[in-house]
């Protein structure tokens, strides 16, 4: 007997499969970053303490706030184009991306703050993990705009529908990833202590 | 025949009127996000520590997790293994952190 196919696409999520194959793979490498940097916080608590006191929170709360902002115009987007408004969808993904280059320059600061103060990945090693886990993240940022430039490019060019919009979704699940992540990343190194 | 109610009150009588942007369920969760990001940062503006506040902000990060990922994600429709993918990816490393965290403090 045939599944319906009403059915078939609900057991799956939004978008490829293959790219939350992708997802899963990436997820399990940043959880096993947290779980070392969670861990060897043991060895040297007050040393993790007073690394994370020269961290700018201020800076980590914007950075925040524009990641999940630019996840939900992503989520505003596909909302678009299931409606069949493929220019309020490139509308949607030109406002997320936006939010992705404020995290981009706000991180740049921040990073230009550390470097002048001569911190590098062999400083201590709070601050190898801090550089290592948020610089991985922070280029996993930069793949995820050019994936949204990409579907922003094609939907500007008529290329989605109401009826055909998989690579929207796609484009939206991976972006959301980097959110997820974030949302972990930011009270892990720079709030729990 | 034309029709006698105005198009705009039509569309405001309309079950689609309580998909105005402002109130949609995402637009919720969005605030909703927004609101425990501050709480989360309050808390470590003011300098608070100890385990029961760690595990207290590791708390919300989880829940944020899973509001993106049922609602931003779109798993909350899903059927099957899918659905509990983000939450399972959350409780792994949350475990862990609190594992280490709890270990940390004794």
């Amino acid at each position: 007997m045939s599944v319906p196919l009403a059915v078939q696409a609900n057991r799956y999520p939004p978008g490829d499969l293959a790219i939350w194959i992708f997802i899963l793979a990436e997820l399990g490498v940043f959880a096993v970053f947290f779980a070392a940097y969670a861990f060897a916080r043991i060895g040297d608590v007050a040393l993790f303490n007073a690394g994370q006191d020269t961290l700018d929170r201020g800076a980590a709360l914007l950075n925040t706030l524009a990641l999940v902002t630019g996840s939900f115009f992503v989520v505003r987007a596909v909302a678009a184009i299931r409606e069949g408004d493929d220019r309020g969808c490139v509308r949607w993904l030109l406002a997320a991306l936006g939010m992705g280059l404020v995290f981009l320059v706000v991180k740049g600061f921040e990073y230009a703050h550390h470097f002048e103060a001569g911190v590098t990945l062999s400083t201590n090693t709070f601050y190898m993990f801090y550089l290592s886990l948020t610089f991985f993240h922070f280029m996993h940022v930069i793949l995820g705009m050019v994936i949204l430039a990409a579907v922003a490019l094609k939907a500007r060019a008529g290329g989605y529908s109401a009826a055909d919009h998989t690579g929207v979704e796609t484009g939206a699940s991976y972006w959301h990833m980097v959110d997820l992540v974030w949302l972990i990343l930011f009270p892990l190194i720079y709030v729990m202590r | 025949m034309a029709d006698p109610i105005p198009a705009d009150l039509r569309d405001a009588l309309s079950p689609g009127a309580t998909r105005a942007p402002w109130l949609r369920p995402c637009t919720r969760v969005y605030l909703v996000l927004v609101g425990l990001t501050g709480v989360t940062f309050a808390i470590g503006a003011a300098g608070l520590g100890g385990l029961p506040l760690a595990l207290g902000v590791l708390g919300l990060a989880l829940v944020k997790g899973q509001l993106v990922g049922d609602w931003f994600m779109g798993l909350r429709g899903i059927r099957g293994p899918w659905r509990w993918v983000v939450a399972l990816w959350l409780l792994v490393p949350g475990v862990l952190i609190g594992v280490a965290f709890t270990l940390a403090s004794s």
